[in-house]
């Protein structure tokens, strides 16, 4: 069983439809009620938009307080796009927001580092993976996923990026401390090495 | 549907879904999905064609046509639409650019432009699926999307389009010179080789075409296989 967290924002549809189609038997919902996430032994965090007003949506459906609690428990949890962003100590999306501080680390503009590249960073790009893991199952290093975002996550500990992309400066782009993962890429929308990466997730 | 000068010529494939599974196959890197009926009687119609269409597409579904309120937006992404592309109303109501971005973010807005070349030889823009001129300047309009919140371009041409003579260089550079959000080129390609213009002559972040895809089995890996050839930065087949 497989929750997706709905908090109002987002295409949730596109990781549905991902997850029915590496495994059709398996129970997934999208879930709107924080108290429910303890039925799920994994769980999605999806997200798209602005950073602050994705927080604030989450902290109003109580998923913030809620997700912190199963993690604790060793829930699974897979943070995509701006889903791993949140995982973040802060975001500085405009102005200075909290994250859920789950992977100690910043979330900054693209701009910051250089004034004449084209943001979002949208498109194709390759992830150099920097270790082994069971997510990672079948994925070669520099494979290709599909970004689309305009800030991307500071990881303060090296000893949690899983892999990194390249665009202006390296970033990391796969995150995992415990049983913590995030991607700022779709792979949901990745094709197959995306594809092979949810199944990884739901086989953990 | 084929097109030339945004005429519809014939239709290519009366589902869809046929065109969707073969693209998937053949590695296509995204999609853009457009209802192009002359009245807003088929929107749901094309709720319905895009929901199914999402369960098979695993690369980024953009999806546009009529979309005029907040609410329809929602209901497209709702229904596998990953981006939303707007062209004729966010003209008419420049705002709605910022209300769907602040709502979904810049990533999932595309502003679409149709150029036409006026009388006085100018790009101005033209909307309406093309039947009507405007006076604004293409490359204005395009700054002004922009700055209230697109996170791409989808640049037209209308005399290019169906014509088989590639993109509308001019058009399309003078575009991506003026703004720094990502410029995605359509309109006008026949051969692989228009492709790599847009890449390289015109600056484009992106190329696009639809008419040419539909003509061959392979069509998207044998264009890809080109671009890489060349020495462009595409997905790796």
């Amino acid at each position: 069983m497989i929750a997706i967290i709905d908090y109002g924002v987002g295409n949730l549809k596109s990781i549905e439809n991902a997850l029915r189609f590496v495994s059709p038997t398996l129970h997934t919902d999208i879930v709107r009620d924080a108290d429910k996430l303890k039925q799920y032994p994994k769980i999605i965090l999806p997200g798209v938009g602005a950073f602050s007003n994705a927080m604030r949506k989450m902290k109003e459906y109580q998923f913030d307080s809620a997700l912190r609690e199963e993690v604790k428990k060793g829930k699974y949890l897979l943070g995509i796009c701006l889903g791993m962003q949140m995982l973040a100590t802060k975001s500085f999306e405009y102005g200075e927001h909290e994250g859920l501080n789950l992977i100690e680390g910043e979330v900054s503009h693209f701009s910051k580092i250089a004034k004449k590249i084209r943001v979002p960073h949208i498109g194709w790009n390759e992830v150099h993976l920097l270790r082994d893991d069971r997510l990672l199952r079948g994925i070669a290093t520099g494979s290709e996923f599909y970004f689309t975002h305009s800030y991307y996550f500071r990881c303060n500990n090296s000893g949690y990026v899983l892999g990194v992309t390249e665009y202006v400066v390296e970033f990391p782009s796969l995150l995992n401390q415990g049983n913590i993962y995030g991607v700022q890429f779709h792979p949901e929308k990745s094709q197959e090495s995306g594809l092979k990466m949810i199944k990884n997730f739901v086989e953990l | 549907m084929q097109s030339i000068k945004f005429k519809h010529t014939n239709v290519i494939h009366y589902d869809p879904i046929h065109a969707i599974n073969s693209f998937n196959r053949w590695a296509v890197d995204e999609m853009v999905i457009l209802n192009v009926s002359r009245d807003e009687s088929l929107k749901d119609t094309f709720v319905k064609t895009l929901n199914r269409i999402s369960t098979e597409c695993f690369v980024p579904l953009a999806a546009g046509g009529w979309i005029n309120d907040l609410e329809y937006g929602r209901t497209l992404l709702l229904n596998g639409a990953d981006k939303l592309v707007i062209n004729t109303y966010p003209f008419v109501n420049p705002a709605f650019i910022s209300t769907l971005a602040q709502r979904f973010g810049n990533q999932c807005i595309v502003v679409s432009v149709d150029s036409r070349l006026n009388e006085t030889g100018e790009e101005v823009v033209a909307i309406d699926r093309g039947r009507q001129m405007t006076n604004m300047r293409t490359v204005e309009w395009a700054r002004k999307a922009e700055s209230l919140g697109a996170g791409e371009l989808f640049i037209n041409s209308l005399d290019y389009d169906g014509n088989r003579k590639g993109y509308n260089i001019s058009l399309i550079r003078s575009i991506t010179e003026a703004v720094s959000i990502p410029v995605i080129a359509m309109g006008g390609v026949f051969t692989w080789k228009h492709l790599a213009e847009g890449i390289i002559d015109a600056k484009a972040d992106a190329v696009a075409a639809a008419n040419i895809f539909h003509y061959t089995e392979q069509s998207i890996k044998k264009a890809k296989r080109y671009l890489l050839d060349v020495g462009l930065n595409f997905r790796k087949l």
